[in-house]
């Protein structure tokens, strides 16, 4: 996280009509918040996030459950890639979260699931290696009222030549790429090492809230696997539909000595 | 025959029948400070009688704020180009914004109001906001409303005189005189089988409105 987030007030006096919260995510309690109001929310291009918990101010909130009170008069939207907010929701700087005393900024929270440091089971720090992908969220606000509003996040496209070498032999080398919400993808792997066969696995990782928190609890399912023999080739044509729909993907090579190794992972929204 | 003086404008006539120029009474405070001859170098703002002021105006947050302060007529046209709430008008305070106190502004549609001389415009938002300001002087409105005041004026003073000069005659007092010392009686007046049609002649020119 950007600490201290960039301000919307900001994007107002740079003469914006929009205001862009792009910010890599440094956990999963990140919440974030706007000090204006805005015609319509959305995923912006950029954005691994799928999911994003937007809150506001509502006095209306008792109405939701007319049994329990809830004088929290906090509502929430939910946005995604398909499913932008276009309407109205003010920033109301005049009044507070009656539970927590604190201006009603609009609040912006994922509601994916992020764990950081994300270790796969029997990684051993002696002699594997992990490369993290940073994970990114991006959010638009729209100060004016908009024609149409169809956001799409853009695909994403990773290009590696090496990944990390391992610290001892007999080790793997893994590389953790954001997932969230993809539906198709398409990887390429080529081994130019002149003497070494890798083995590549790709996993699917859902991460979970369950007991035990954390890693411990995460749902890691293999989707893929190849043996690349020397100046081999092989690619892994992702499909949600037969695969499914991960928050991240783990890929591993085993028997992998620090040579040449050019891989492309390319992920998108669209299904197959 | 004495001069009389030209019948150029109701000034003249007030010269004529009272004998003076007229005094201002029966003006608001704002419309007085408004009219050329008014004194104490109470001119109205000289910019606002000619030229047009556009800016970008940034709603501070929390509170009224004054917006403009009309020292002549002029129209305001306001565009709030961010989402809001910006609430406008007369009253001094119109917090909450939402209170309805004021009028919203919408984004991207324009407000235009004109406002008469001496209203005061606010504006007020709990949010940064950014608001196109146009702000036109209406010359030919500020020129009507000054000589309808000075002719409101005027009109009260002949009333008077008028009111004046036929109790002095119930009370058989001297007729009333113009500024040239004549009475009614000196004036020349047609024979009765002739019917005159008045000459339209040309006024002075009248002086560029700025």
């Amino acid at each position: 996280m950007t600490f201290p987030q960039p301000p919307s007030t900001e994007a107002i006096l740079n003469g914006q009509n929009f205001f862009r919260l792009k910010t890599q995510l440094a956990g999963a309690g990140d919440i974030y918040e706007s000090e204006n109001s805005g015609h319509a929310i959305a995923l912006g291009p950029d954005s691994d996030i799928a999911i994003v918990n937007v809150f506001y101010y509502d006095e209306l909130t008792r109405f939701d459950f007319p049994s329990i009170l809830d004088p929290s008069k906090v509502s929430s939207v939910q946005i995604s890639p398909e499913r932008p907010f276009t309407g109205r929701l003010n920033a109301r700087m005049d009044t507070v979260y009656p539970l927590t005393g604190q201006p009603a900024r609009i609040l912006i929270a994922p509601a994916d699931l992020f764990v950081p440091f994300y270790l796969p089971p029997g990684f051993s720090v002696m002699q594997d290696a992990i490369a993290y992908e940073p994970v990114f969220l991006d959010i638009i606000q729209y100060f004016v009222e908009l024609p149409s509003l169809y956001p799409n996040r853009g695909d994403k496209t990773y290009r590696y030549v090496y990944a990390y070498p391992t610290l001892a032999a007999g080790g793997s080398s893994f590389i953790l790429i954001p997932s969230y919400g993809r539906k198709s993808g398409f990887f390429t792997f080529k081994n130019l090492d002149p003497a070494l066969a890798v083995t590549v696995r790709v996993f699917g990782l859902k991460f979970s809230t369950s007991n035990p928190p954390g890693p411990a609890g995460t749902q890691q399912t293999q989707i893929f696997t190849s043996v690349i023999a020397v100046s081999g080739t092989d690619v892994f044509p992702f499909n949600s539909s037969i695969s499914g729909i991960w928050d991240m993907m783990l890929i591993e090579l085993e028997n992998y000595d620090a040579g040449p190794m050019p891989m492309t992972v390319l992920l998108s929204d669209r299904a197959l | 025959m004495p001069k009389l003086p030209r019948l150029s404008n109701m000034r003249g006539i007030a010269d004529i029948v009272i004998g003076r120029r007229p005094q201002i009474v029966g003006l608001s405070k704002e419309q007085q400070r408004a009219l050329p001859d008014s004194k104490g170098g109470e001119e109205p703002k000289s910019l606002q009688t000619y030229r047009t002021d556009i800016s970008t105006y940034f709603t501070p947050v929390g509170g009224t704020h004054l917006l403009y302060g009309a020292e002549n007529w002029v129209t305001i046209k306001l565009i709030l180009e961010t989402a809001g709430p910006v609430s406008v008008g007369t009253a001094a305070a119109l917090t909450p914004v939402l209170s309805g106190k004021g009028i919203s502004l919408v984004t991207g549609v324009p407000y235009e109001r004109v406002l008469s001389k001496g209203v005061r415009f606010y504006i007020a938002s709990e949010t940064l906001n950014r608001v196109q300001v146009s702000i036109e002087p209406i010359p030919w409105l500020e020129q009507m409303d000054t000589d309808i005041n000075r002719g409101h004026s005027i009109l009260r003073e002949v009333g008077n005189a008028i009111v004046g000069a036929l109790g002095n005659l119930g009370r058989g007092g001297s007729p009333t005189k113009s500024s040239s010392g004549m009475t009614a009686a000196d004036l020349p007046c047609p024979p009765g089988n002739r019917t005159y049609l008045p000459r339209l002649t040309g006024g002075p020119t009248p002086k560029k409105m700025r």
